[in-house]
């Protein structure tokens, strides 16, 4: 999978945000927030291809979680984003 | 670990963004905080915005202001050649007043809900002014109700 690269993940005070900035149109009414693994996590992925698998590695490798655990929080994470429309559709690998 | 929930980004900080993509020419979303525009703009109303130019200034248009280091997003009730004068349509007594220069953005489009309403219509131009000219008796209503 993918993440959208039209998306700009912003750092706003201690929030992390994503912006969908579109064409000529910024809705900023209708920001996300991530929080920081969550926002270190979008960084290390943008722009490229990944499977939750990898995921999973990342966070283990930051924060010396069981396996287990990672696992659900990155299943987690991923419905959320797919839910969200702010994976990129066409890309589908993984 | 992503959170959709409405979130309360420092006013500053938000601004910071806002200003920075209307400067780029974009529209932006904004959703309304506060009451001081009741009954035109209603908390949790989102508002459209774009870049503002002189030449389109006219009684009756919400614009986004620099007041003192604060955004305000008030009607314009009067100007001259140096001053804008702004009110808060839910406001019976108090004015902001503001040159050229803090004005950075005008609000195009009010979404309640689902529904669009176009700020531009001079009808509604109009009512907002007429809602300030009744600030008199909006103060006294104030006082018996």
């Amino acid at each position: 999978m993918k993440i959208r690269e039209d998306l700009v993940l912003r750092h706003v005070g201690d929030d992390h945000i994503i912006v969908d900035p579109g064409q000529d149109m910024v809705d900023m009414s209708k920001v996300f927030t991530l929080n920081d693994s969550a926002a270190w996590l979008w960084e290390q992925l943008a722009g490229q291809e990944f499977t939750r698998e990898t995921m999973v590695n990342l966070l283990i490798e930051r924060h010396d979680l069981p396996y287990k655990q990672a696992e659900e929080d990155i299943n987690k994470l991923v419905e959320v984003l797919e839910e969200n429309g702010l994976l990129d559709k066409l890309a589908n690998a993984g | 670990m992503l959170n959709k929930d409405r979130i309360t980004i420092p006013n500053k900080l938000l601004f910071e963004q806002v200003l920075s993509y209307i400067k780029q020419g974009k529209y932006v979303t904004i959703r309304v905080k506060g009451t001081s525009m009741l009954p035109f703009l209603k908390e949790g109303n989102r508002v459209s915005l774009k870049s503002f130019h002189a030449g389109e200034l006219t009684k009756g248009i919400i614009v986004l202001a620099n007041v003192h280091g604060q955004m305000i997003l008030h009607r314009v009730v009067r100007y001259n050649n140096t001053t804008i004068y702004l009110a808060g349509d839910g406001n019976v007594s108090e004015h902001e007043v503001v040159s050229y220069g803090d004005v950075v953005a005008t609000a195009f489009s009010v979404y309640r809900g689902e529904t669009e309403v176009k700020l531009n219509q001079r009808w509604l131009r109009y009512l907002g002014q007429v809602w300030y000219w009744i600030r008199p008796v909006r103060r006294v209503a104030r006082k018996l109700f």
